[in-house]
């Protein structure tokens, strides 16, 4: 994983992302004012623009911002800014997979990104949340690290969870998605593995926030 | 029905009946509702709403005997009506017939060793299957631009269908016969499935490559709650109807070539066969058994204590001695199969599992925005969901 | 609409005098280019441009598809510049028919793809029937102004990144190759188009219609976003390394001398030397790094086989 916050200038909050091949830019600017047909009459309302690396966005780019939008409401402190927007615009520079079959890498990436800039923003957050991906391979195998685009085509199954970090420890289930052919004890394995992948990812992140605060 | 700001001394206490009640707060509608143990709908927690399904009647069976249609023209190859509760969902599947140009080296291994690649069918490389293409449309009785909710459904669909792997990239494949005329003068289609005249559609089978592709359109009306479900649900009845034409292409189209001029040079460019599809002779869409799966969703909700309707008249006066109280522990409850405005809206963690009936999962979605997600709530999910899919693949096979 | 940047009228004064005593907020002088950062990306043709603060990333893809039927013997070449919130406030989502969007896109649109910078020829596979289609995604990430030169200096690079896979005719029929099978193959570029954007000032109060030898007009070459905000004209001339002028282009705003034009024409050309000369050597540092990797892995086969 590489976190590089503040990278852009003109936008409150914003963070280059990477781990493997995946890469993407978010920025974060809010509070606003909104549009008038954004505008919430008890709660920040919250926009996401989400841009694929190549192309123009498609129906997979909504689907990915509503699943986005899920994982980010429950985060924010919402009923501080009234009537008030808060504009997310992610930039996917490499997918690292293919496009048209599958979504996984990206969505977890595009998730860690944006909490990261919200952190780098100042808007006010109640938790953090912290995405990672997960693949059953063929042999029941679970694939937790360096996923790549190969491993993802020959998978049996694909998850994507993203666990709520409260007091430091993975607490809530804020989403988990996952497609292929797996059954109960599957979704109960890959839950365990994910919120250690998870641990990690938010260890990590820690340590990169201390290491920018103390310099 | 109840006093609305019971905790407010100063205002007058101001009454509305349910259904106002239900428009103005339609969470504490909701809970009211939870509190004495059913839903605002009158159905219970775990129950769902009745399925009824229709397939064969939109299949236009009549038109496909009537002419022959090229292959830009769509029609239905399959459909299906599907009625849960109020809400009607129609799917017609049509398809098209599309040229696959580009090879990769491993198509030109499969050429030659097909046979190898059947035994290996179970392999679970993914780029081997493919999907249909959704559109789904719910009807508000207003046109414009498609909404967020619709383009996220149909992605959704696509998304699952391709990932379900009940759709090999070979049972789309066209393997064309050819349109002959014989000496007496008579019209002739073979196919190279069938032995006689073996020599003919070797000799004729055409270059190029053509496979099917099939669009779903997914109509909703009278949309009363989330639809993801139900459209799932449609589509796969639909596409167990799917029945594909044969096509065949004229012997005198067969190696056209035509020359095209352009800026003073002369290049040869291949004139696209007539690929036409066989009034007469259709074939069922092969589908994966292993596939066919249901779709069935889970609302978690808290049950707000302050609502409970039994405890409501002794609110008032155990208002402040309640804060000094250890907290209750919340009860969170599973509300089968979400409908309803109120249900919608306040439902902020969800459950949704498409299920195979012999308990293998498909797809699974988790969102966790509100209520918490435990263990055992996520297993009794499970459970109804297993329950349901044996229910609807029953009802299938009634029909 | 779109929030406008707006600037404080004591930081504008500022800026304008401070131009008139000849300094610039940046501590550039007025002719001078600001350094060009390119960064290549892990896949091949993705290229981040930065200059100054200004960011902007662009990526190649390509696919096989038909032509236009009235040209057989062309490829497909697009390029799509659409901007978003990320950039700055004044950028809005979803909505690129602002002026500012608008005259950018056309201004890279004519000086990359108009002036055949990419031989769209060589993109033909099959006379009439296939052929690639290339397309340029410019990303804007942060803008602090420029975003002409920098998106045409990022265009240029990504196209001479970027190597498409290699393809085998047979018959009918196209085989693409991955790249781990086949070396791919560059693109063929013609020339190597630069754009430099001149802003003018005027610092006098009312206008000043006089051209000559007593004109106190301003002339600055890449200005950054806030002396963009507080010019009064802008021109932007694109030459290559042939000294060719492949565009000029200037929309209104004060009028200029006739003979300012040559002048910026040759201030343009040994920027555009420099650059041309930068972006080629970087490009072969960068596929030099690339080809000792395979250098490497043919050696060992060559081992294997003997």
């Amino acid at each position: 994983m590489n976190v590089q916050t503040g990278y852009l200038q003109n936008v409150d909050g914003s963070c280059l992302y990477s781990l493997n091949s995946t890469k993407v830019i978010s920025s974060v600017t809010g509070p606003i004012e909104p549009k008038p047909r954004q505008e919430l009459p008890t709660q920040l309302a919250i926009e996401i623009n989400l841009r694929p690396a190549t192309g123009v966005p498609t129906t997979r780019e909504i689907t990915l911002q509503d699943k986005i939008r899920t994982v980010i409401t429950p985060i924010l402190a919402s009923y501080k800014f009234p009537r008030q927007l808060c504009q997310i615009t992610l930039q996917l520079l490499q997918s690292g997979e293919t496009e048209s079959l599958f979504n996984q890498l990206e969505l977890a990436a595009c998730i860690n990104s944006t909490v990261f800039a919200l952190v780098d923003s100042g808007v006010p957050l109640k938790n953090l949340a912290i995405a990672t991906t997960i693949v059953i391979d063929s042999n029941n195998n679970i694939i937790h690290e360096n996923i790549t685009d190969d491993i993802l085509k020959n998978n049996k199954s694909v998850h994507v969870i993203v666990y709520q970090i409260e007091n430091n420890k993975p607490s809530n289930l804020l989403l988990m998605d996952s497609h292929g052919d797996f059954d109960e004890q599957d979704v109960l394995k890959v839950l365990e593995a994910s919120e250690s992948n998870v641990r990690q990812l938010n260890k990590s992140f820690r340590e990169y926030i201390q290491s920018k605060l103390s310099n | 029905m109840a006093d609305v700001e019971e905790n407010v001394v100063e205002v007058h206490p101001v009454s509305f009946p349910p259904e106002i009640l239900a428009r103005i707060s339609p969470e504490l509608s909701l809970q009211r509702h939870l509190s004495l143990g059913f839903r605002s709908s009158s159905r219970g927690f775990e129950e769902f709403r009745d399925v009824t399904i229709n397939t064969e009647n939109l299949t236009d069976d009549k038109a496909l005997k009537d002419t022959i249609k090229t292959n830009n023209e769509k029609q239905i190859l399959g459909s299906c009506v599907l009625k849960q509760g109020d809400v009607f969902v129609i799917t017609h599947i049509t398809g098209g017939v599309i040229e696959d140009s580009t090879l990769s080296p491993d198509d030109i291994d499969e050429e030659e060793d097909a046979e190898l690649l059947e035994i290996t069918e179970e392999n679970s490389d993914i780029t081997k299957y493919t999907s249909v293409y959704p559109v789904v449309e719910v009807n508000r009785g207003r046109m414009g631009a498609c909404t967020d909710e619709e383009m996220i459904t149909s992605q959704r669909l696509y998304d699952t269908l391709l990932h379900s792997k009940i759709l090999t990239k070979k049972s789309l494949r066209v393997d064309p016969g050819v349109r002959i005329t014989n000496e007496d003068g008579s019209v002739e289609i073979i196919y190279p499935d069938t032995e006689a005249k073996k020599e003919i559609t070797k000799a004729m089978t055409p270059k190029k490559k053509w496979s099917y592709v099939l669009y779903a359109k997914i109509e909703v009306f009278g949309r009363t709650g989330p639809v993801y479900d139900m459209c799932w649900n449609s589509l796969m009845f639909a596409l167990q109807s799917v029945k594909l034409p044969r096509a065949f292409i004229d012997e005198r189209a067969t190696d056209l070539k035509m020359t095209v001029r352009a800026r003073g040079r002369n290049a040869i460019v291949m004139e696209t066969y007539n690929l036409l599809c066989d009034p007469e002779e259709s074939y069922r869409l092969p589908l994966r058994d292993i596939g066919k799966s249901f779709a069935s969703t889970y609302g978690l909700i808290d049950l707000d204590p302050e609502a409970d309707i039994s405890k409501l008249d002794s609110a008032e006066d155990e208002d402040e001695s309640m804060e000094g109280e250890e907290e209750e522990e919340v009860k969170t409850v599973l509300l089968a199969d979400i409908d309803g405005e109120a249900e919608e809206t306040c439902i902020k963690s969800t459950i949704s599992i498409t299920t195979c009936p012999n308990g293998r999962f498909r797809q699974l979605s988790i969102v966790g925005g509100g209520s918490k997600i435990t263990r055992e709530l996520l297993q009794k999910s499970i459970a109804l969901s297993k329950q349901r899919s044996s229910d609807l693949t029953l009802k299938s096979q009634q029909d | 609409m779109a929030k406008d940047i707006e600037i404080s009228t004591s930081e504008s004064k500022f800026i304008l005098e401070a131009l008139k005593q000849n300094y610039r907020l940046d501590n550039r002088t007025f002719d001078q280019f600001r350094d060009v950062k390119i960064q290549f990306g892990e896949e091949l043709g993705d290229v981040l441009i930065e200059m100054g603060k200004t960011k902007v990333h662009c990526k190649i893809s390509s696919s096989i598809t038909e032509p236009y039927e009235d040209r057989p013997f062309e490829g497909l070449f697009f390029i799509s510049t659409e901007s978003s919130a990320m950039a700055g406030p004044q950028f809005e989502n979803g909505n690129n028919t602002g002026e500012d969007e608008v005259l950018i896109s056309r201004i890279i649109e004519k000086a990359v793809r108009r002036s055949g910078a990419l031989d769209i020829e060589g993109l033909c596979i099959v006379a009439g029937r296939k052929c690639w289609a290339i397309r340029a995604n410019v990303h804007f990430l942060d803008c602090d102004g420029g975003f002409v030169d920098a998106s045409c200096i990022a265009v240029m690079c990504a196209l001479l990144h970027y190597k498409k896979p290699d393809i085998t005719v047979r018959g009918e029929k196209i085989i693409v190759h991955p790249v781990e099978e086949r070396e791919p193959v560059p693109l063929g570029i013609l020339h190597i188009p630069i754009c430099v954007t001149f802003s003018f000032f005027n610092p006098m109060d009312m206008e000043e219609n006089v051209k000559g030898e007593s004109n106190s007009e301003i002339v600055i070459i890449d200005a950054s976003l806030k002396e963009e905000l507080l010019r009064e004209g802008v021109l932007t001339v694109t030459l290559n390394k042939n000294r060719e002028v492949v565009q000029v282009s200037k929309a209104g705003g004060l009028p200029m001398d006739a003979l300012t034009l040559m002048e910026c024409c040759h201030k343009a050309y040994s920027i555009t030397e420099t650059i041309t000369n930068q972006i080629l050597k970087e490009i072969k540092i960068d596929n030099e790094k690339r080809d000792k990797y395979s250098a490497i892995l043919s050696s060992e086969n060559a081992r294997e086989t003997s």
